[in-house]
């Protein structure tokens, strides 16, 4: 009864994390993301930032216009970053081994990536965003879901490292009404040591594929969530 | 709006290898890859019908009595294409040499949720099967990310009501007629028994003449319950790569997208099998398929060894083979097989 119990905690705990504010058992669909019919174009336009740049990179990010890259140089980094608005659409963030000691916020925006980027003690939070991609990001030590995503769509997140995160090393959620479903992939990836490897609520239209999943007490956790594909996964 | 008149030098340049496209009510004539571009902008810009929002009214399709479900995952996708990957025309042992590789757009066959391929992403796209009462689930996903344009699978020969026609209709646009970059939409079509035979699917999107001839096409074979498969059964699409679609100095007339023997498919068969040959025109040009040595009967009953095959139109040579030896096959209009729509036929006695 015990080993029954157990794992059914643990979801709700992990649920929990994954749908506030929302009330138990309601279903937010929140703000529809905006349609996008089309990747923004990319403006060429490059903004640079280093460890000793002032405002660091939120500064470079509340500069940058659709279609824009911001690099940033190898170093440490400390503070939060918000990506957040219609501003940002098509913005590219590619570090170059640089490590955040912080946590990534991307919001209300659409066909962002995320690029290279490791995260220590604080996570990849993705609210409403139509289009995103994580390729290479590290994300270890957050205190909750290490990649938290809810109420998006066309996520891509490949090559990505969740590790020793306090919840789900990757929690997905709330697929938003759409008139067509636009998949989420989770590929080539690996996600270890969290108390939840992969945790899918009330997601429609995510495919799981070539992911390791090592060391982690529930592996894939999925409720009330369909068409949901799990390919070569290893535990 | 005024109706547009074609003039002469118009005229003259489409019927040379330029065509005109329609994308969204505007009219586009391509002659060159910039008129090309210009059609892909104006397709950017179609925006999704309202009818191809909710669902229709019409009954989801179901097998017949004893039939299948028969599941497909296929996405469309842009590669590098290179018409002459070996660098030769076997033929007559020369080098083909400039330019070879262009950005072309594909059908690919995956496995289930999109998770990983099962073939490369080809020239033409995966070959379709079923059996006269089957149920084809055809889930079809847009992965293009170069040419940001709707696309669609359109089938021929099948039946299915006007949600899984796959076709851009303007304003009447049903659901299955307009699948933007990164949506899937999934086509339910019934293999009746009128549907025997080989038929081709394609691109109808709103760019549907561009993409098409950019390589969004692929067969469907649809036998009698139980029938046998032929011992050797080989789709052949004969097709034209233009230089306005590919950016390429020269036409390439292509087999299954690639031009010259050695590249086009070596069809392999021996003594004493059944062979059928499924010849498909997907492109403006009407062609006369030959194969040496050999003559069949068609449709009439009369033995042929040169017939006609038009747009989107289906011959098949079929034959028991009793002769041995390598065999050219080719189209007949001279100026198409010296362009490279010609290819082996190896039998072993």
């Amino acid at each position: 009864m015990r080993r029954a119990l157990a794992p059914l905690a643990l979801a709700a705990a992990i649920l929990a994390l994954c749908a506030a504010p929302a009330a138990a058992g309601e279903y937010d669909p929140g703000t529809v993301p905006p349609e996008a019919t089309a990747t923004p174009e990319r403006s060429g336009r490059v903004l640079r930032v280093g460890p000793r740049a002032r405002g660091g990179i939120q500064r470079a990010v509340d500069r940058a216009r659709q279609g824009d890259t911001v690099r940033i140089a190898r170093g440490v980094y400390r503070g939060n970053v918000v990506i957040r608005g219609a501003s940002k659409r098509g913005l590219r963030v590619v570090a170059d081994g640089a490590t955040l000691r912080g946590r990534v916020e991307i919001r209300d925006t659409a066909h962002v990536t995320l690029q290279g980027l490791s995260l220590r003690g604080g996570g990849v939070v993705i609210r409403d965003v139509d289009r995103y991609a994580l390729r290479s990001v590290r994300v270890q030590g957050a205190p909750g879901n290490g990649i938290d995503v809810r109420r998006s769509v066309g996520g891509s997140l490949r090559r990505v490292l969740s590790a020793g995160n306090g919840a789900a090393g990757i929690a997905l959620g709330g697929t938003p009404q759409r008139i067509r479903a636009v998949r989420t992939f989770i590929r080539e990836s690996t996600v270890r040591d969290n108390a939840v490897g992969i945790a899918l609520d009330r997601m429609r239209f995510v495919t799981v594929s070539r992911v390791r999943l090592p060391g982690n007490r529930e592996p894939v956790l999925a409720v009330d969530s369909t068409d949901i594909v799990l390919d070569a996964l290893e535990a | 709006m005024p109706r547009r008149v074609i003039d002469r030098r118009a005229f003259l340049g489409t019927s040379a290898g330029a065509f005109i496209c329609t994308i969204g009510g505007r009219r586009i004539t391509v002659r060159s890859p910039e008129d090309a571009a210009r059609a892909d902008a104006a397709a950017r810009t179609v925006a999704r019908p309202a009818q191809a929002e909710p669902d229709g009214p019409f009954p989801a399709p179901e097998p017949a009595p004893g039939g299948q479900r028969r599941e497909y995952w296929i996405q469309a996708r842009s590669v590098r294409w290179d018409p002459v990957p070996t660098g030769r025309d076997d033929w007559h042992d020369v080098p083909v040499r400039g330019k070879r590789t262009f950005r072309a757009l594909t059908y690919q066959a995956m496995t289930r949720g999109f998770a990983r391929p099962l073939a490369p992403a080809s020239m033409p796209g995966p070959v379709l099967h079923a059996e006269v009462g089957d149920l084809l689930v055809v889930h079809f996903r847009n992965a293009d990310e170069h040419f940001g344009q709707a696309l669609t699978m359109h089938p021929h020969g099948v039946r299915y009501n006007p949600d899984y026609d796959g076709s851009y209709l303007g304003v009447r646009t049903r659901p299955g007629g307009f699948v933007e970059p990164g949506e899937e939409f999934t086509y339910l079509w019934e293999a009746t028994p009128d549907s025997v035979g080989v038929w081709p699917y394609h691109d109808h999107g709103p760019n549907h003449m561009l993409n098409t001839f950019r390589g969004l096409f692929g067969a469907i074979v649809v036998r009698e319950r139980g029938a046998k498969a032929p011992d050797v059964e080989q789709v052949l699409f004969l097709h034209s790569l233009m230089p306005s679609v590919t950016g390429l100095r020269r036409t390439l007339q292509t087999i299954n997208g690639r031009a010259y023997a050695g590249n086009t498919p070596t069809v392999r068969a021996r003594v004493g099998q059944d062979v059928a040959l499924h010849v498909i025109g997907m492109d403006d040009a009407f062609h006369d398929f030959h194969i040496h040595g050999h003559r069949w009967r068609d449709a009439s009953g009369a033995f042929v060894d040169t017939p006609s095959v038009g747009p989107n139109e289906t011959i098949t040579a079929r034959f028991v083979e009793d002769n041995p030896g390598r065999w050219l096959y080719h189209c007949h209009v001279f100026s198409h097989q010296d362009a490279g729509m010609a290819g082996w036929y190896v039998v072993d006695a």
